[in-house]
């Protein structure tokens, strides 16, 4: 599963968790999940929250992330 | 200076959104602007689910040294932080947070005063200023 979070401006902690808990629900079922797009600012700042997104994998853009899941199959 | 109730989960967004106007406006990087919309965005969050709600204050502010800098203000009249260094450490989550929300505001700021009373509510004050 790929989440695209290119439109998204802010991740606080709130909608980290839910990131990371749609990650580790889906592997339950076999599947991978790769957050990708997000913005420098959005990275930098998830960062320095201390927020570490486990349970997803993260790449730079939609392209990559197919990448990591083909990969994968 | 704006002043907006936090009663609802649509508050935060719109907490979020005038920060991120008065951030904008005042010349702050896009960084800065997403910190402190981040740290807003925490914050408003902490005084709707743990203060059960109240208001937040959106100032412009000056230093001496002729810095502006985006200010706000979050007051609830709720339970109050009976150990506030326990609060504001890593991982310590009251409820089934994580843990990073106010400890993780504090390092996307400038500056950061909590003060909190057992009883009678808590009142987070922060700035960030423009480089």
């Amino acid at each position: 599963m790929i989440i695209d979070i290119t439109a998204v401006e802010i991740v606080d902690s709130f909608i980290g968790r839910m990131l990371s808990t749609v990650g580790s629900v889906s592997r339950l079922f076999g599947a991978e999940t790769v957050i990708v797009g997000m913005r420098p600012a959005v990275a930098i700042t998830l960062t320095e929250l201390g927020l570490t997104l486990s349970g997803v994998r993260t790449a730079l853009n939609a392209e990559k992330g197919l990448e990591i899941l083909n990969g994968k199959a | 200076m704006a002043e907006l109730p936090i009663q609802s989960g649509d508050d935060v967004v719109r907490v979020r959104q005038q920060v991120r106007n008065a951030a904008a406006d005042n010349g702050l990087s896009l960084v800065d602007q997403t910190k402190l919309v981040t740290a807003a965005s925490e914050l408003a969050r902490n005084t709707l689910v743990h203060g059960g709600g109240g208001v937040a204050r959106v100032e412009v502010v000056k230093s001496a040294a002729g810095r502006v800098g985006v200010k706000l203000q979050f007051t609830d009249e709720g339970p109050g932080i009976p150990d506030v260094d326990l609060a504001l450490t890593d991982g310590w989550s009251s409820g089934n947070g994580l843990g990073l929300g106010l400890s993780g505001a504090r390092r996307l700021v400038d500056e950061f005063e909590l003060t909190s009373k057992p009883g009678t509510g808590t009142s987070v004050m922060v700035v960030k200023w423009s480089r």
